[in-house]
């Protein structure tokens, strides 16, 4: 958990799991939907996410943590002294080792960051599911990515018929 | 998006065929339960997922289940850009899916974006023209762009192909006048208009802010008019716009741009303007909006006319940004000063040199390279707004060492020169091998590098960074 450091303004996040989460208000606002509450003034005591539980949301808060100086938000000492391309080369690799997750985590990763609006950790975490619906047959597509068939078996023809294009 | 897709996210993806495998054999309701498929996510968020990729390969994803299916009428960016083989063999595919999705739509949804790349062929024109033209009866478009393809590409294309390929799309614009009157973005290709048929085209598409060409004519004894009230593009590409011939005379350019308010970026091949000198002062007269301006000159002889100051800057005032590209190698171009003498907003400038001619039979020039007489018009002259200079096919040579000393003394302000290498063209190299083995005086080492830095030196007011990008 965070703890207070002098002159920075800290922000309690909840989960609905009843966990809370003390963060800077920057890395908070990495989170454009976040961010809008605290520019409306609806932020004065603390925010509860709905629908994120605590494990996403503290690995979301791990990804603002890690990003928060590059977007100079902060104005952090990290971006002072290391080159912008050797900090970030250490993002990508970073990101690289974030990413490493299930799917189960990731699709919640990717509903989190599509609720708080949290543009680069939704580009990371859909691009797998990107790469899998450009590259792959409607099958492969199925089990990588666990699509439930929902169809009658009669809809399931018409379905083949009408598309041949897309099963072949 | 897919420009974007590293090595990393190939692994990924590979190993998820192995979870995938293993959770195939596991029985069904136990894989329901993990919260990790892709139909369950919600649609607002399958739908920012599916925005990313080709919308052919969205409406197959949501085939996988019936909860997805309505997913694709609801697409706010509709991206159909295949590559050209993927196009010729799905060309009913496209016509197919186009009129399903558009037809199917809710009708508050607004299309941001549809961009269509389909071949010419008049049925399924016809049928994905009808489509277009329906929704935008009904439906908001922010922006709407069609790229036309023939069945027959550049390289075996004929004159005769042309012709047929310009009457197949004229009848395509007269059929589908709807789809036309809401097309923003229109790029074509291959086709041998005749003289009244780009101004018909042009009047059909009211709303047009883009017009490309790509290796289009305008017939043996035509002009190409440009009038339109809110294009602000116009971009033509290895073109062949023959002059009149006759008791024409014989300097009219064959591209006259009339009343073209909002023209802001023109891009253009000297070879579609004139046989004789081009005058940009002439081409420009009736678009003094124009701020970016790039020329193509094919690594032929330069026929442009140095024009002064006085004459040139009245059509000039809103240039921010210049690219002459290909011009010959070995050939003084201290000349295309004469723009930064009157264009005085323009903050970019970049120049191309380079013998790039694959796309020709002979590496020789159709006529003798000559330099262009040019004179600065004012010793002492000053431009306050050029920030930065590029030059790709830089060479350690009084040419290119003069030029840069001329630019960074009168650019007062100039903050960044980049020079590169000569470009590389690795069909230019297979066609004419000795290109490739050529020698270049481009600084490779440190020494060579300062030696350089020293010799472009000036007492000059602004002090830019120069970078050698090899």
């Amino acid at each position: 958990m965070a703890t207070r450091e002098a002159g920075k303004k800290m922000i309690m996040l909840k989960s609905p799991d009843g966990m809370e989460f003390e963060v800077e208000e920057a890395v908070a606002m990495e989170s454009q939907t976040i961010r809008k509450m605290i520019e409306d003034d609806c932020a004065d005591t603390a925010i509860l996410i709905p629908n994120i539980n605590s494990k996403i949301l503290s690995r979301v808060i791990e990804y603002c943590n890690k990003h928060v100086p590059t977007t100079g938000a902060t104005g952090a000492a990290a971006s002072d002294t290391v080159a912008p391309a050797a900090l970030a080369e250490d993002l990508k690799i970073w990101d690289a080792e974030f990413i490493k997750v299930n799917r189960a985590t990731r699709f919640n990763l990717i509903q989190a960051a599509s609720y708080l609006n949290i543009k680069g950790l939704l580009d990371l975490t859909s691009q797998t599911t990107i790469d899998t619906i450009s590259d792959n047959s409607l099958e492969e597509i199925r089990s990588f990515l666990s699509t439930k068939n929902d169809y009658l078996p009669e809809e399931e023809q018409t379905i083949r018929r009408e598309n041949q294009w897309a099963f072949q | 998006m897919k420009s974007n897709r590293g090595r990393r996210h190939q692994r990924n993806s590979k190993t998820e065929v192995g979870s995938g495998d293993m959770l195939s054999k596991l029985p069904g309701d136990i894989q329901a339960c993990n919260g990790d498929r892709l139909s369950e996510l919600p649609a607002d968020v399958l739908l920012n997922i599916l925005e990313r990729v080709g919308t052919l390969d969205a409406v197959r994803a949501c085939i996988l289940s019936k909860q997805m299916q309505k997913l694709p009428a609801m697409l706010s960016q509709i991206v159909i850009d295949l590559s050209p083989r993927d196009l010729f063999q799905k060309s009913d595919v496209v016509a197919d899916v186009t009129n399903k999705i558009l037809s199917r739509r809710p009708p508050h949804i607004t299309i941001r974006k549809l961009k269509l790349k389909f071949v010419l062929s008049p049925s399924r024109c016809l049928s994905i023209g009808k489509s277009v033209g329906l929704a935008m009866a009904t439906q908001k478009f922010d922006a709407a762009e069609f790229e036309i393809l023939t069945p027959k590409d550049s390289h075996i294309c004929t004159d005769a192909h042309r012709e047929l390929f310009a009457m197949q799309f004229n009848n395509f614009v007269r059929d589908c006048p709807d789809a036309f009157a809401g097309l923003t973005r229109l790029h074509l290709r291959n086709m041998s208009f005749g003289e009244s048929d780009i101004p018909n085209i042009l009047r059909y598409c009211k709303v047009l802010e883009s017009l490309s060409f790509f290796m289009c004519g305008a017939g043996i004894s035509s002009v190409l008019h440009v009038e339109h009230t809110r294009l602000t593009e116009l971009v033509i590409s290895y073109c062949e716009f023959k002059k009149k011939k006759g008791n024409w005379p014989c300097d009219e350019s064959p591209l006259i741009l009339g009343f073209v308010p909002q023209l802001s970026k023109l891009s253009l091949p000297q070879a579609c303007l004139s046989r004789k000198t081009l005058n940009l002062s002439q081409l420009l007269a009736n678009v003094p909006t124009v701020s970016g301006l790039y020329l193509e000159f094919r690594s032929e002889k330069v026929r442009i006319r140095p024009e002064c100051p006085k004459v040139l800057a009245p059509v000039l005032t809103q240039l921010r940004s210049v690219s002459l590209d290909n011009l010959p190698e070995e050939c003084d171009i201290s000349w295309t000063m004469f723009l930064l003498e009157a264009a005085p907003s323009v903050e970019d400038l970049c120049i191309t040199v380079w013998d790039h001619k694959c796309r020709k039979e002979s590496q020789k020039s159709r006529s003798r390279k000559m330099d262009v007489h040019w004179e600065p018009s004012d010793p002492d002259f000053k431009h306050k707004n050029l920030a930065r200079l590029t030059i790709y096919g830089f060479q350690s040579d009084d040419n290119f060492i003069g030029y840069v000393r001329r630019v960074i003394q009168a650019a007062a302000n100039i903050r960044e020169v980049s020079l590169h290498d000569r470009k590389v063209c690795r069909l230019c190299c297979e066609k004419f091998p000795h290109l490739g083995v050529r020698p270049s005086s481009y600084p490779r080492t440190s020494e060579e590098v300062d030696l350089l830095m020293n010799m472009t030196a000036v007492p000059a007011t602004a002090c830019p960074d120069i970078h050698f990008c090899s």
